[in-house]
């Protein structure tokens, strides 16, 4: 009888880091193990939260050894995604296990500037957008005082980000792929008894990037990268004989636009989610990284969604990623209960996990999450073959 | 205090051939308290945020030969320096504000509808081919972008298109606030289009531009179907998108779905697309109006007319008849649209409502002069917008209404206000056991123009009430099954000392069309689908995300918050 298969999720405080293991077979057809890790990250650097990869690093090893990771895929480009395996040979010096083949998101492509350069160009015009809100809540104070913007110019923190997707890259680098919807990623894969499937996202993603409206009440220019890291940004103060409380109210709202501004930048880099559906033994799981509500509505648009066994709830548990009700019916069907796993923390993120969503999930599925374990602990679920 | 206005824009200003001496006026602005560097006066503030610092700084005001504070000339060849633009803005804010507040327009002093005596004024709001109110800020933003082919920033408070009609919203905001909270397409559309007729008003009032445009007609205006009259916010327009001439031209024929074969078909919930079917017909009113007016003044011209003909004719009187008709025209078209806002019913007002409200407001003062009302009926049928039948004005209420009633009471004592309405409920149009609340009660004393330069000032007492209906939602929209609509009756006593001569003189109740009903649905689909429509955790207001909307919901019912910021905070421009 073939055993199920597990999805094991990390309790890293906020992030992913999920390993799935596989009953698979060999090339001579002989049942073997093969492991695929998704993603390994953490916003909390700043706050002491990089700890947890030591243990959750080598608790995966302990879970796959003696055998390495045959597929790693790292979802998309935020720390809470893909700080952890370069945080963990910083203090260790290198992985306890070896990886053999990598998938990234398409954007992540070094000559994707080259294919693509008006998505690169959008996306340099957020980082821009980045550097210049990150000194107005610097020179606000909010950077520290503020958890959402912290978590925000945290998570978001294009240098920071960049530095550890280049670590990414040399995991594998004569077998990492970067991948899209409607690639054929049939032999990019080491999997025998599984279909993969990639839903999204866009090779272009130049539509995450540039659909995004600019903050409402947002001062700022169009500051090109260097003006953005030198802007010198100051506190208003309200003028003689103007309304004092209407003054801080407007303030207020300039500042909340720049959360905003700092949401347009989170959500452009979410919908780039690698988002894939593992079809094993007759049971489709479904892997969505943080893709948020576009990339949904462009998967629906391809008549992509179809139903699944397991659903690994986008974006740690937040509003915008889980697709409203009548996509959410086209992959977990109200009466075929399946199951689902979301990875979270608490005042990680505003909002995150939302409850309602969770509400609408849990009718459908039920949920597993790793708020219920300890940091560097995990939980588990399994499928059994169909 | 007198401050210069930059009139129309730079653009319009080199189209038009006007003279750089001619490219601002001078405004004065009364009826404040106080005014001080900034600008600041009691009810408006400019707050000009550094681009490169986000600091606020106030420009001073200065005093100039004349004798007269000042706000700083333009410096040589920059004439949108960050001062000019603070003071122009300044006071073409009060120059619209003046507007409604003319003894023949609204007659009353404005409050605004939030809950602060300043309006906030931010001239560089940031980067972006913008410009919006919003009345959680208490602001009025205007944005700048840079015109790539003619190399010059373009800043949208140097143009005084894009900031009467920004300033518009305010005003219209502080006359009927529920438009503000509306999910009712033709509401929004509403706001949007009457601030662009304040736009079309103040550049109808700007001189050198009226003169370059008449004498290039040959005084006929309706010989083009565009003018530089129509033609709004030319400058950001053009650096918005070279190939563009203008924001927005009010001249264009459309009509809704139906409209007669002529008239090109709007099917939208977007509300500046669908306001253009509203602006366009009052548009083609105000043509035949001048048209009709300079008929009159060539042939049979009163002898205040004739005094008119003489003083604006410069020693032309061919030129004479054209500015007069134009002036004449626009003061009349000005109390035909705007003075009507304070008859409009309470809630998601429609065009309909609109129409009831001007046919009324208009037809008790100048029962015999039905021209406009005529007009206006007329480009609505053609548009489909409404059939002659739903334009009719139901009768008044019977003499009973306000009969033993001391007005003076009505409109001091809350508890009487209630009182009354809930004896009379029926008689206004009060669906039965449905709570209401008692809006505004405004007193309110007009000017009123009569043929042959008569004039009276009656007073007025308007009493606005309100009520929630609800109605389903759409099937697929997860919020909630049903959605709250605001709707209500506004009721004008003209109110005479001796209290037996007081009498109704109108009387609005919302109109309920289907149409509208499906519009909403449509619109609230179209929204979520967008992903720009969720549900609110606590109050809309404060909701976090401010390029977002949110419904607030009890229950299974939802209602709509902020509605108005579709107008441009949310991008659903067109």
């Amino acid at each position: 009888m073939t055993a199920p298969i597990r999805i094991r999720a990390y309790n890293v405080e906020f992030g992913d880091a999920i390993l799935v293991t596989v009953p698979d077979e060999d090339d001579q057809g002989h049942p073997k193990t093969r492991q695929l890790l998704i993603d390994v990250g953490n916003k909390n650097g700043k706050r002491g939260g990089n700890k947890v990869f030591g243990a959750v690093v080598d608790a995966i090893h302990e879970a796959i050894k003696p055998d390495g990771i045959d597929l790693y895929v790292m979802t998309h480009e935020h720390l809470d995604h893909v700080e952890g395996l370069a945080e963990y040979v910083k203090t260790h010096q290198k992985l306890p296990f070896a990886i053999d083949r990598v998938w990234m998101t398409a954007s992540a492509a070094p000559d994707y500037a080259a294919r693509f350069p008006n998505a690169i160009r959008e996306k340099k015009k957020l980082c821009s957008m980045y550097y210049a809100l990150a000194r107005l809540a610097a020179a606000q104070g909010l950077d520290n005082t503020d958890d959402r913007i912290f978590a925000l110019l945290e998570n978001n923190d294009p240098d920071m980000t960049d530095r550890c997707v280049n670590f990414l890259r040399t995991l594998a680098p004569t077998k990492t792929h970067y991948v899209h919807r409607g690639m054929d990623v049939s032999k990019l894969h080491p999997f025998r008894t599984a279909r993969l499937a990639v839903w999204a996202p866009e090779e272009d993603s130049t539509a995450y990037y540039a659909r995004k409206k600019e903050a409402p009440f947002s001062a700022l220019g169009e500051l090109d990268e260097k003006a953005a890291r030198t802007y010198d940004a100051q506190r208003p103060i309200p003028l003689a004989g103007v309304d004092v409380s209407a003054f801080y109210n407007l303030v207020e709202r300039r500042e909340l636009s720049l959360m905003e501004g700092l949401f347009a930048i989170d959500k452009a880099a979410n919908d780039t989610s690698v988002v894939f559906c593992f079809e094993w033994k007759r049971r489709k799981l479904l892997f969505v990284g943080d893709a948020e509500q576009m990339s949904w509505r462009m998967m629906d648009a391809n008549n992509l969604l179809e139903p699944v066994s397991f659903l690994k709830i986008g974006h740690h548990g937040s509003h915008n990623a889980t697709p409203p009700d009548e996509l959410l019916q086209k992959i977990l069907p109200k009466g075929q209960q399946g199951k689902a796993i979301l990875s979270t923390c608490v005042n990680g993120y505003n909002g995150v996990p939302d409850e309602d969503t969770l509400k609408r999930i849990k009718s459908r599925a039920t949920v597993v999450s790793t708020q219920d374990v300890m940091p560097g602990s995990w939980v588990d679920v399994e499928i059994e073959p169909g | 205090m007198r401050v210069p206005i930059i009139v129309k824009d730079l653009s319009t200003q080199e189209r038009k051939g006007i003279e750089a001496k001619d490219g601002f006026e001078e405004h004065e602005i009364a009826n404040e308290d106080y005014f001080l560097d900034g600008p600041v006066s009691a009810r408006v503030a400019v707050l000009d945020f550094d681009e490169k610092t986000g600091a606020c700084r106030p420009v001073p005001l200065t005093k100039d030969r004349k004798g007269y504070e000042h706000g700083p000339p333009p410096a040589p060849n920059s004439p949108v320096s960050p001062e000019y633009l603070s003071v122009s803005v300044f006071g073409t804010v009060h120059k619209v504000m003046g507007i409604f507040e003319e003894p023949d327009t609204l007659g009353r002093r404005l409050t605004w509808a939030f809950d602060r005596p300043q309006l906030l004024v931010v001239p560089r709001a940031g980067e972006m081919a913008n410009a919006f109110y919003e009345r959680e800020s208490r602001s009025l933003q205007f944005f700048q972008i840079d015109d790539k082919v003619h190399h010059r920033r373009v800043f949208a408070a140097a143009s005084q298109d894009i900031v009467a009609h920004e300033t518009s919203h305010a005003v219209l905001d502080a006359i009927a606030p529920d438009l503000y909270d509306a999910m009712t397409p033709q509401s929004l559309a509403m706001h949007e289009a009457i601030a662009d007729l304040v736009a079309l008003h103040c550049g109808l009032r700007y001189r050198p531009l009226s003169d370059k445009v008449l004498s290039d007609m040959d005084g006929d205006l309706g010989k083009a179907s565009s003018t530089a009259f129509s033609i709004l916010a030319a400058e950001l327009g053009e650096a918005r998108d070279s190939r563009a001439n203008y924001l927005r031209d009010i001249s264009v024929k459309r009509g809704l779905p139906g409209a007669r074969a002529d008239y090109a078909p709007v099917a939208t919930t977007k509300p500046h697309e669908l306001s253009t079917v509203l602006s366009g017909a009052l548009y083609c009113v105000l043509l035949q109006a001048y048209s009709a007016t300079r008929a009159d003044l060539e042939t049979k011209p009163t002898p205040q007319q004739e005094k008119l003909i003489v003083a604006y004719g410069d020693g032309n009187r061919q030129h004479g008849i054209w500015r007069a008709a134009l002036y004449l025209t626009t003061q009349r078209f000005k109390r035909f649209v705007f003075r009507a806002l304070d008859y409009l019913p309470p809630g998601d007002a429609t065009w309909i409502d609109l129409a009831h409200a001007m046919h009324a407001c208009d037809n008790a003062y100048h029962p015999d002069a039905d021209a406009l009302r005529s007009a206006f009926a007329d480009e609505l049928v053609n548009r489909a917008v409404a059939t002659t039948t739903e334009l009719e004005l139901p009768s008044l209420p019977s003499a009973d209404l306000i009969a033993g009633m001391d007005l003076a009471t009505l409109l001091g004592s809350d508890w009487a206000a209630y009182e009354w309405v809930g004896r009379h409920r029926v008689e206004l149009g009060i669906p039965d056991k449905v709570p209401f609340n008692v809006r505004q009660r405004l007193d309110v004393k007009k000017k009123v123009y009569h043929r042959g330069g008569k004039t009276a000032s009656p007073r007025e007492l308007v009493i606005k009430i309100a009520w929630e209906e609800t109605e389903d939602n759409p099937a697929g929209l997860a919020i909630a099954s049903r959605r709250s609509v605001t709707r209500g009756t506004t009721v004008a006593i003209q109110w005479v000392e001796d209290g037996e001569k007081s009498r109704v003189i109108a009387h609005v109740t919302s109109y309920d069309a289907k149409r509208d009903r499906e519009a909403r649905d449509e619109l609230l689909l179209r929204l979520t689908d967008e992903g720009r429509l969720s549900r609110a955790r606590g109050a809309a207001s404060k909701q976090f995300a401010s390029s977002e909307l949110y419904a607030e919901v009890a229950g299974d019912v939802m209602t709509l918050k902020g509605g108005a910021r579709l107008l441009h905070i949310v991008g659903d421009d067109t």
